[in-house]
């Protein structure tokens, strides 16, 4: 009933209303327009709402979140350019319904199904967070390292083709995370002597540095390409085939929420995963799939959408973030003095309202944007990346430092620019590089203390692992570390050999 | 040896097990460092010894994929391999992989003097330069699109940045 109440408080707040607003056509762009994308967009907005009130902060970031998300779909579906990761499928059956001149109609399905998606995913966040965080409140020091662990494994099997390779970016990111003074013992570490060092690696510039200016190097790396952008002629969707396929948007959003709520997997894979059901699911679909046919994109948009709560679940209760952009929603957090985790709905309740009615209200700017706006912005999202690039790497510059102030925060995001363009070149990705770099802290003072509990006992190894919750987190961590081997491919591989013959 | 020169998986491998074994070695040295200050348990390099370890074990195991790794073959055409061509986008210009490299150096380059600039010249007029050189560089040649934006890009970034949001910049 609190919830409801001060969630619908918010609905009637003009001022947070528009901050909203502002978030959401920023989101819309930024989302659209392939070489921009919402972690970047994120990590800009974290400098740029330093100096905001909390709650405007919260409202703009939301905006841009949830409406940035869907509007992936707007490159994917008229330049064949996924505007978003998640919007890769989007591509597979919206861009071949543009070419056949039903590009207007691709953006309607998109819209109106991100929009079921992103409040189903909401729906879920608010519904699951208390139970959540009453489990959460028991955790110990090591399950909340085994947590992380836990996270950092699966990120790393899910965000590049090699496993060896995503969970290698996970450390780097947990290394980075190590500079600076101890939080334990008060001694600098890992500092190389810099005197600018010591207070640790800040996230802003890193994020700026990994996601936006290792963006730019990757386009000018890869040459100049613009995109040409399909014709829109206005059509209808008839309210009868949008209520058809409600029932199969739920069952996708379902997928995205429980992708979403895994940490480190996220949009990309939940679409893939309602994709590879919607091709079981409908027998007789209007085209065949990756021909046009509108079911997929169905699938594709509800899932990824329904993410964005799930996604919120871990962040809010746990300090967990489920994806890149909530791992830089959790430093907004940190910006602004609020503390995410177990007992976040108690202390911070409002802000926990703030967040989700700035989704929900974010939703309602997504029908909005996506029905009347959208159609209208298909020449923007194609500007030349001759032009666009060089504004972003001077965005970039102006993210870089306006945190702190120092001109040494922009030589750390040129730094953290070229390492994500490295990364990605070599076949690393740079999201679990950002997990590790926000959990990594936590990792190791949680850690020393769980030993430093343990030695203490007369039974160090029963004091560290024999509870219910630690040993559940145990066994999924060590499954996930042992199934992503390659002699258990390989184990794998063989049987299904055998099986089939 | 020609064959490994074409296996970029093993030198990812080599260059992860190099980089990590630095590390470890970094961390014992600290580690030992520190022993007659804190307890073994509670030493800061503790948990960065733990990461270099796995960090280790995890180049290991990338050379073992690196050398069972067929040598990357010479890129076919898109008709060979029947990969779809991205129909709706313009094709990049083919340049060598050096020069590639060269170009996304250069974008650095600029943007370390653009960062020693701001420094000495003052935010408005070293981004009006710095854009209108990227620019030029990303192959833009209309002069008056350059000019334009070159010019009323610091100006909006100001008013927006500035005198609207209130951020401080460079």
């Amino acid at each position: 009933m609190d919830m409801l109440q001060g969630v619908f408080s918010l609905f009637a707040d003009p001022r947070f209303i528009l901050y909203v607003l502002i978030g959401s056509v920023a989101g819309l762009f930024v989302g659209a327009i392939p070489g921009l994308s919402v972690s970047m967009a994120t990590a800009l907005l974290v400098s740029i709402t330093y100096t905001w009130q909390t709650s405007d902060a919260l409202a703009t970031v939301m905006g841009v979140y949830v409406v940035g998300v869907f509007s992936g779909a707007l490159s994917a579906i008229l330049i064949n350019i996924p505007g978003a990761p998640s919007s890769v499928v989007t591509t597979l059956d919206g861009y071949p319904m543009a070419k056949r001149g039903e590009a207007w109609k691709a953006l309607k399905y998109a819209t109106i199904y991100s929009f079921v998606g992103s409040v189903f995913g909401l729906v879920v966040m608010a519904l699951l967070a208390r139970p959540i965080t009453d489990i959460a409140l028991q955790f110990q020091p090591m399950d909340y390292f085994l947590l992380a662990f836990f996270g950092l494994a699966t990120v790393g099997g899910l965000t590049t083709k090699s496993f060896t390779k995503g969970l290698f970016s996970a450390l780097i990111g947990i290394v980075l995370s190590l500079v600076g003074m101890d939080s334990v013992m008060g001694t600098p570490r890992l500092t190389l002597g810099l005197q600018n060092l010591k207070a640790g690696i800040p996230t802003v510039p890193a994020l700026v540095g990994l996601f936006g200016f290792a963006e730019v190097l990757s386009v000018v790396y890869d040459g100049i390409r613009d995109g040409k952008v399909s014709s829109l002629g206005q059509q209808n969707v008839p309210t009868r085939t949008i209520l058809r396929e409600l029932p199969r948007s739920l069952y996708y959003s379902v997928i995205g929420t429980l992708v979403g709520a895994l940490p480190g997997a996220g949009g990309p894979v939940a679409s893939f995963l309602a994709y590879g059901q919607a091709k079981k699911l409908v027998r007789k679909p209007s085209r065949p799939f990756g021909e046009g046919a509108y079911e997929g994109l169905v699938a594709s948009e509800s899932a990824n959408n329904a993410c964005i709560g799930g996604a919120l679940i871990p962040m809010l209760t746990l300090a967990i973030p489920g994806d890149a952009v909530t791992a830089i929603i959790l430093s907004v957090f940190t910006i602004h003095g609020l503390k995410p985790g177990p007992t976040f709905l108690r202390t911070g309740a409002a802000h926990f309202y703030e967040i989700l009615a700035g989704g929900l209200i974010g939703c309602v700017f997504l029908l909005l944007l996506g029905l009347l706006v959208a159609p209208r912005i298909s020449r923007i999202i194609n500007v030349p990346k001759r032009i666009l690039m060089p504004i972003v790497a001077v965005l970039c510059v102006i993210g870089a430092y306006a945190c702190n102030k120092r001109m040494f925060d922009v030589g750390l995001m040129i730094f953290f620019g070229v390492l994500g363009f490295v990364l990605r070149r070599r076949g690393f990705s740079s999201a679990p590089v950002t997990l590790g770099l926000v959990l990594g802290g936590m990792m190791d003072s949680n850690f020393r203390r769980a030993m430093s509990l343990a030695s203490t006992s007369a039974n160090p190894l029963a004091t560290a692992f024999w509870r219910p919750i630690t040993m559940v987190l145990l066994v999924l961590t060590i499954l996930t570390l042992v199934t992503n081997t390659p002699a258990w491919k390989k184990w794998r591989a063989r049987r299904r050999a055998k099986a089939a013959s | 040896m020609k064959k490994w020169l074409k296996k970029p998986a093993l030198w990812d491998g080599l260059a992860v097990t190099a980089l990590s074994l630095g590390f470890l070695i970094y961390s014992i040295v600290q580690f030992q460092a520190m022993q007659h200050k804190v307890q073994w348990i509670m030493s800061p390099y503790l948990f960065p010894m733990m990461i270099g370890v796995f960090a280790v074990a995890l180049g290991a195991s990338m050379i073992r994929e690196g050398l069972k790794a067929q040598p990357a073959a010479p890129k076919a055409d898109a008709a060979e391999t029947g990969e779809q061509p991205d129909a709706a986008a313009e094709p990049a210009p083919h340049r060598s992989a050096l020069r590639m490299t060269l170009d996304a150096l250069t974008v650095v380059a600029l943007t370390v003097l653009y960062d020693l600039a701001l420094g000495w010249i003052g935010f408005l007029p070293a981004t009006a330069v710095y854009l209108a050189l990227m620019m030029l560089f990303l192959g833009e040649r209309r002069w008056y699109v350059m000019l334009i934006a070159a010019a009323a890009t610091p100006f909006a970034l100001y008013a927006i940045f500035k005198l609207g949001l209130n951020v401080r910049l460079p």
